[in-house]
């Protein structure tokens, strides 16, 4: 699986300032789902 | 320094007042000016700060190194109660972006439109959506802008270390 979105959207994620489906799909990357 | 603050820590679970007076002197001067530059009044800054050193005193039996070090416990803590502070006081529109400090100059190394997104997100406790507003930009260019930030942010740093 191809993590790399992901990686892009940790740093924003990292500053808070992730919101909205973003954040949603970066939360359940990060519980494992 | 951060194995000494995790053993500080370790000695405040276990209720020691003599340890946590280390740990205030060590972390305050630290954790008080972020706070400062968030909320900017001096009184609402000193009572944010004695709010999150008795919630470390409170929460240090659950502090667990593994998931990051003291120093980042404790301003990650005092970032987010000072932002709570200035939103709870409704000066959150009048919030502005001071200059920044020593610790990441390397902020003033980035294009104008990629560190103003930067620094609201992180000073101001914007999200993403919510700076978009702000600058009436779009989402997009928002989301880009931070992106494109952030790896130059990162090169700056790497490069400098």
């Amino acid at each position: 699986m191809n993590h790399e979105p992901y990686d892009t959207l940790a740093a924003t994620y990292a500053v808070g300032a992730l919101d909205g489906q973003d954040r949603v799909e970066f939360e359940r990357h990060l519980a494992g789902e | 320094m951060a194995t000494i603050g995790a053993d500080l820590v370790r000695q405040m679970a276990a209720g020691d007042r003599d340890a946590f007076a280390v740990f205030y002197d060590h972390y305050a001067p630290v954790v008080f000016p972020l706070i400062l530059r968030i909320v900017r009044e001096r009184a609402d800054a000193s009572d944010v700060l004695q709010e999150v050193f008795w919630e470390a005193w409170r929460d240090a039996p659950a502090y667990n190194s593994a998931r990051g070090s003291p120093e980042a416990w404790m301003v990650t803590r005092a970032r987010s109660r000072a932002i709570n502070r200035i939103r709870s006081t409704g000066r959150w529109s009048e919030t502005f972006v001071a200059p920044l400090d020593e610790g990441i100059a390397a902020l003033d190394r980035l294009p104008e439109a990629q560190r103003e997104v930067i620094e609201l997100a992180y000073y101001t406790g914007l999200t993403q959506s919510e700076i978009a507003e702000r600058l009436k930009q779009p989402l997009g260019t928002v989301k880009t802008r931070i992106q494109l930030g952030l790896e130059r942010l990162r090169e700056v740093v790497k490069t400098s270390s």
